[in-house]
């Protein structure tokens, strides 16, 4: 009985092992195949950043953005979830925010599938900087579930373009 | 019995210590903001930290804009490849040659272009990054030698599906030091191609000292993979070439009030205080750190 529960478990550990691999390679292919599309007119800038995250966990990305192109930032995937985005410049002044006042806002609509879509307040950011500067991109995923055990894994995608 | 107890020991250690080591070269730095007690509760708070720079061909688009001429001349020649044998000098130079086709590519020079994918290709193959440069891309790539926008495009899915095949396979610290080579021949071709032209191109200076800021992020993004070896290498040339840079700018910190914050904080002001000397210490460096790599 003692073996059979001692194999029952490893069996679950092997699957969750595969289960994450294939989780990572199906984000990449998820990522690669809409981040063009994402940011026309702008250039893919060649940086892939995609982790995989639970509900609630926040991301941060420091990046160089030099004057004299124009930009989008635009983060993608965990489509279910609202993305709270917050940049900001080095010493810490907030740059943008999509919700910036995120307890009014609607934050849902049904799509034709019957699904609820976190999509209102923009997920990207356009902008031309006036001089070249480290921006820091702050993305907070919401928390639906209400216990800690439910809580969902997904892929997030933080993608620049440029032109 | 305890045979088997043994074994299933042995394979779980086996099994924990791959998902260790899966966790251990994660591309981010995992910081805990609080202090908390549960395991569920701590991945709650979890915080990923990243760090990016420009692409080679995002700096090649800002130094064209300064009028700045395309010199073959100065790129690192094909036929270096086959002296890139170990890890670190397959993937500096991954990054260089990686540049020197953002270059060409951005100056419409379509014979480099296609020279620099093919060693590019070779390289990438050579380092096992599958995908990243299929023979179906080349063939790609020369049907449309002439589309200039296209040929842009395809660079850049170039780099991102080699950056993702990296980051994805657990081989971020690759990643790191390809992304070091690519800004440091990014740098050599701008220094270079500013000496032999307009001394007074001060727009061009301009751009080749914001680099500080894409330096910044480099060693940070060097300094999370610190336990491997040929990281550390490079990051001593990279400190060196951050010392100079910190000599060419001055930093003032000034008070002024947040309307978002609602509180006064602290803005940075920073402004160059290049001399012909200062520029010439870094173009010293720039030019020995470069050599090192591809000779």
């Amino acid at each position: 009985m003692k073996m059979k529960k001692i194999k029952l478990f490893l069996a679950i550990l092997v699957g969750l092992l595969f289960l994450s691999q294939n989780l990572k390679s199906q984000c990449q292919e998820y990522i690669e195949a809409i981040a063009e599309y994402e940011l026309e007119p702008y250039v893919l800038d060649g940086n892939f950043l995609a982790p995989i995250i639970y509900e609630g966990d926040t991301v941060s990305l420091t990046r160089t953005f030099l004057a004299g192109n124009k930009y989008k930032i635009s983060v993608v995937g965990m489509d279910m979830f609202v993305k709270y985005i917050t940049i900001t410049d080095a010493d810490g002044f907030v740059v943008f925010q999509n919700f910036p006042n995120a307890e009014e806002e609607t934050k849902y609509f049904t799509s034709q599938a019957g699904e609820n879509i976190a999509c209102f307040g923009n997920n990207f950011w356009e902008f031309t900087p006036t001089k070249s500067e480290n921006l820091k991109v702050l993305v907070k995923i919401e928390i639906i579930a209400t216990k800690q055990k439910n809580r969902i894994q997904g892929c997030l995608g933080i993608i620049v373009g440029y032109m | 019995m305890k045979k088997n107890l043994m074994s299933i020991a042995v394979i779980f250690l086996l099994l924990l210590s791959f998902f260790y080591c899966n966790n251990e070269n994660n591309n981010y730095v995992q910081e805990n903001e609080y202090q908390i007690d549960s395991l569920n509760q701590k991945r709650e708070n979890i915080k990923m930290v990243f760090y990016t720079l420009p692409t080679p061909m995002e700096m090649a688009k800002i130094f064209k804009g300064t009028g700045i001429e395309y010199d073959k001349a100065i790129l690192n020649p094909v036929t270096k490849l086959s002296r890139y044998n170990t890890n670190k000098d397959m993937a500096v130079n991954l990054g260089i040659y990686g540049a020197d086709l953002s270059f060409a590519s951005m100056f419409e020079k379509e014979q480099d272009i296609m020279d620099y994918f093919k060693v590019v290709k070779q390289l990438a193959t050579k380092m096992d990054i599958i995908g990243a440069v299929s023979d179906s891309l080349m063939q790609v790539i020369e049907d449309n030698i002439a589309n200039n926008e296209k040929l842009r495009k395809l660079v850049a899915e170039t780099f991102f599906s080699s950056d993702a095949f990296l980051k994805e396979n657990s081989r971020e610290e690759i990643a790191a030091i390809v992304a070091a080579g690519a800004w440091i021949e990014s740098l050599y071709i701008s220094i270079e191609l500013s000496n032999k032209q307009d001394n007074k191109n001060n727009t061009l200076l301009d751009r080749i000292i914001d680099q500080r800021l894409a330096l910044e992020n480099l060693t940070k993004l060097l300094e999370t993979y610190k336990q491997n070896a040929d990281v550390v290498e490079i990051l001593k040339d990279i400190y060196d070439i951050k010392n100079i840079f910190n000599e060419l700018i001055i930093i003032e910190k000034i008070e002024v009030y947040d309307e978002n914050a609602g509180i006064n904080r602290i803005k940075t002001n920073v402004t160059h205080n290049a001399t012909p000397e200062k520029i010439k210490l870094l173009k010293d460096k720039i030019y020995n750190v470069r050599n090192t790599y591809t000779n």
